[in-house]
C-alpha cells in the first residue's frame, strides 16, 4: 500500500463519508432511543414480529430464529431495528466505493498515476485500504450511535455484544465490497461492474429469503448468500462472534483480493 | 545503447491494429517525434512503453530494461505527459504534484516554482476550475519536476497558447541541451521540425518511415495558392515538383515538394497577384514521399 495515494484518497472522499457517518449514527441513536417508546406501548413486539409473513422475517435476517426463546430487550430490538439492516444499507456505500477503480480508468486518472513509480499492485491495496477504513469509519459511527441514544432513551444495551454483531456485519459488506472491486478489475467500466456487483448482491440477498419460501426444498441454496450467514440477533443475544461465518466472510474477502490482484497486474488497462 | 528501442511491437484490440511490427530506436540525448494523424497508433505505442498495456507480440525496452518486467524500474526515470490530462477532482493543483511526487520521493518545491512561472500557471486552484490547457501545464510539470531522464510526451501541446507553446518548446530544447531524451507523439508537423532531431511517422499502426528533420524538411511538402490577375493556363504552370491541385479562373491550388527557388522562378514571370502558403497537412507529406503506403 503506499500511504500518500490512502490518504489523498481519503481525503477526497471525505465528504461522501462524513455524510455516510452522520447518517448511520442517527439511525443508531434513533433504534436506540425508540425502545422505551415500544417497550411501553401495548404492542408485543416479539409476536408482532412472530406475525410477520415467513419471507418478510427472512428478509430481515430472521428466517430462522427461535423467536419463542427471545427476550424482548434492548440489546434485541437495536439488533432487529438496526444490526439485521445495517449490511443491506452498507453494501451500497461498498459498492459504490468499490467501483471507484473503474471510474478512475475510463476518466483517466488512473493512466498518470500507474505512469508513477507504483506498482499496480501497491496502488490496488490503497483501494482496498480505503474501502476498508471506509468501512471501519462507518463501523465506528453506528456504534457510536448505540452507546449515544442507549443513555439518551435511558436503557442499557450490551454494547461488546452489539460491537460483535457489527464487527461481523462489517466482515459481510466488505466480502461484498472485495467482489466489487474484483468485477472493477474484470470490466474497467464502472456501469458494469455496478451492474454485476449489484446483481449479485441483489440475487443473494433474494436467494436468501425468497427461494427457500418459495420451495423449502431448496433451502439449502441459501447457503449460497452471504447475507445468510449473518444473524445480528444470535450474537447480541449469545455474545460471540459466529466463527463459521467469519470464516466464509473473510475467506470471500481474501480471495476476491488475491484474485483482483492476480488479474490487475496482468490485464491491459483500458475500457 | 538506444533509450528506447522496439522490436517488432504488435498490439492489437482484438482484430483492430492498434500498432504493428514497430521498430524504433531513440538515442540517448536526442529530440524524437512521434508523427502522426489520430489514431496511427501513437498513444498505443506510448501506454505500451509505460506498461499501461500488454504487447500482443514483440518487445520493448527502455534504458535497456524490458518495459513489462522492468516496468517499475523505467518509471523511476521517465516522466510521462498524457494528451489529455485529467485530474482528481477535489485537489487543487499543488495538492495533485504532492501526490505524484510522493511516488519519487519527494516534491521539489524550487523546481516547481520555477516551471509554475515559466508557464504561466497557477497551482491553487481546485482541479475543476483548471481549463485544458492548464491541466496540460499542471501534467507538463509534473513531469519536468523529478528531472527524469526521459520524457514521454503525448501531444502535449493541445490547449496551450502559442506563447506557453513556445516556452514548451524552449523548455523541451534546454532539456535537451541537459542531455536528457525526449519521445515527442504529435500530429502537427511544425512543431516537430521545430524541437526533434529524428521524426517516425506512423500510419494505421505502422511505421511508415524514420527521418532526421533536416532531411525532412527537403522533403517537405508544401502547399501553395496563387491569384493571378488573368486566367492562367494548365501549360504555364507546368513545372516538376509543382502539382497543379486545382485550377479554375485566375486562382491556383499548388502543391510543391522540393527545392522552391524554381517554382518562385516560374511564377515571376506569370502576373501574380497574391500567394499564400496554407499549412502542408500531414497526409499531404504522407501521399508525396510514402505514397499512402501502410
Amino acid at each position: 500500500m503506499k500511504l500518500s495515494l490512502f490518504l489523498s484518497n481519503l481525503k477526497l472522499s471525505r465528504g461522501t463519508l462524513i455524510a455516510w457517518c452522520g447518517l448511520i449514527l442517527l439511525y443508531a441513536i434513533f433504534a436506540a432511543y425508540l425502545y422505551p417508546v415500544v417497550s411501553k406501548s401495548n404492542m408485543d413486539y416479539i409476536s408482532y414480529i412472530a406475525s410477520m409473513p415467513e419471507a418478510m422475517r427472512a428478509g430481515i435476517g430472521l428466517g430462522d430464529i427461535d423467536l419463542s426463546s427471545l427476550a424482548f430487550t434492548a440489546d434485541t430490538y437495536v439488533a432487529i431495528e438496526f444490526l439485521m439492516f445495517w449490511p443491506i444499507i452498507v453494501c451500497f456505500y461498498a459498492i459504490f466505493a468499490g467501483v471507484g477503480l473503474s471510474r478512475e480508468v475510463e476518466r483517466g486518472t488512473l493512466d498518470l498515476l500507474l505512469a508513477q513509480p507504483i506498482s499496480r499492485t501497491r496502488a490496488l491495496l490503497s483501494k482496498y485500504a480505503n474501502l476498508v477504513t471506509g468501512l471501519l469509519l462507518i463501523f465506528a459511527a453506528s456504534w457510536l450511535g448505540v452507546a449515544i441514544g442507549a443513555p439518551l432513551a435511558g436503557v442499557s444495551v450490551n454494547l461488546g455484544s452489539q460491537a460483535l454483531a457489527l464487527l461481523e456485519a462489517l466482515l459481510l459488506v466488505a466480502a461484498i465490497g472485495s467482489y466489487t472491486l474484483l468485477a472493477c478489475i474484470i470490466f474497467l467500466e464502472p456501469r458494469k461492474a455496478l451492474v454485476a456487483s449489484g446483481v449479485l448482491t441483489a440475487a443473494m440477498y433474494i436467494l436468501n429469503f425468497i427461494v427457500p419460501v418459495l420451495r423449502p426444498s431448496l433451502k439449502w441454496l441459501a447457503n449460497l448468500s452471504l447475507f445468510h450467514h449473518y444473524n445480528a440477533v444470535e450474537i447480541v443475544r449469545s455474545g460471540a462472534l459466529d466463527w463459521a461465518s467469519v470464516a466464509i466472510f473473510a475467506t470471500t474477502f481474501a480471495v476476491c483480493s488475491a484474485l483482483s490482484v492476480v488479474i490487475f497486474r496482468r490485464r491491459d488497462l483500458s475500457v | 545503447m538506444p533509450v528506447i528501442e522496439t522490436d517488432k511491437l504488435t498490439k492489437y484490440y482484438g482484430k483492430v491494429c492498434g500498432i504493428e511490427s514497430l521498430d524504433l530506436a531513440v538515442e540517448h540525448g536526442e529530440v524524437f517525434g512521434f508523427l502522426g494523424p489520430n489514431g496511427a497508433g501513437k498513444t498505443t505505442t506510448i501506454r505500451l512503453l509505460l506498461d499501461l498495456i500488454r504487447p500482443t507480440s514483440g518487445r520493448a525496452h527502455i534504458f535497456g530494461l524490458d518495459t513489462n518486467r522492468d516496468s517499475l524500474e523505467i518509471r523511476k526515470r521517465l516522466g510521462y505527459v498524457p494528451g489529455d490530462v485529467v485530474l482528481y477532482d477535489g485537489m487543487t493543483g499543488t495538492a495533485f504534484l504532492k501526490l505524484m511526487g510522493s511516488f519519487r520521493g519527494g516534491y521539489d518545491a524550487a523546481r516547481i516554482k520555477a516551471l509554475q512561472e515559466r508557464l504561466d500557471l497557477d497551482l491553487s486552484r481546485q482541479s475543476r476550475a483548471y481549463s485544458k490547457g492548464n491541466k496540460q501545464k499542471i501534467a507538463i510539470v509534473q513531469a519536468c519536476a523529478p528531472d527524469p531522464e526521459l520524457l514521454i510526451l503525448d501531444e502535449p501541446t493541445s490547449g496551450l497558447d502559442p506563447l506557453i507553446q513556445k516556452r514548451f518548446y524552449d523548455l523541451i530544447l534546454e532539456e535537451k541541451e541537459r542531455g536528457k531524451t525526449v519521445f515527442f507523439s504529435s500530429h502537427i508537423l511544425p512543431e516537430v521540425e521545430r524541437v526533434c532531431d529524428r521524426v517516425g511517422m506512423v500510419r494505421e499502426g505502422h511505421l511508415v518511415a524514420v527521418e532526421r528533420v533536416s532531411d525532412l524538411k527537403h522533403k517537405k511538402v508544401r502547399r501553395m495558392e496563387v491569384i493571378f490577375s488573368r486566367q492562367v493556363a494548365v501549360d504555364e504552370l507546368a513545372l516538376p515538383g509543382m502539382e497543379i491541385v486545382s485550377l479554375s479562373d485566375n486562382h491556383a491550388e499548388l502543391r510543391i515538394s522540393g527545392n522552391i527557388a524554381a517554382v518562385l522562378q516560374k511564377l515571376a514571370g506569370l502576373p501574380v497577384e497574391d500567394m499564400s502558403f496554407p499549412e502542408a497537412s500531414l497526409e499531404d507529406t504522407f501521399m508525396q514521399y510514402y505514397g499512402g503506403a501502410k
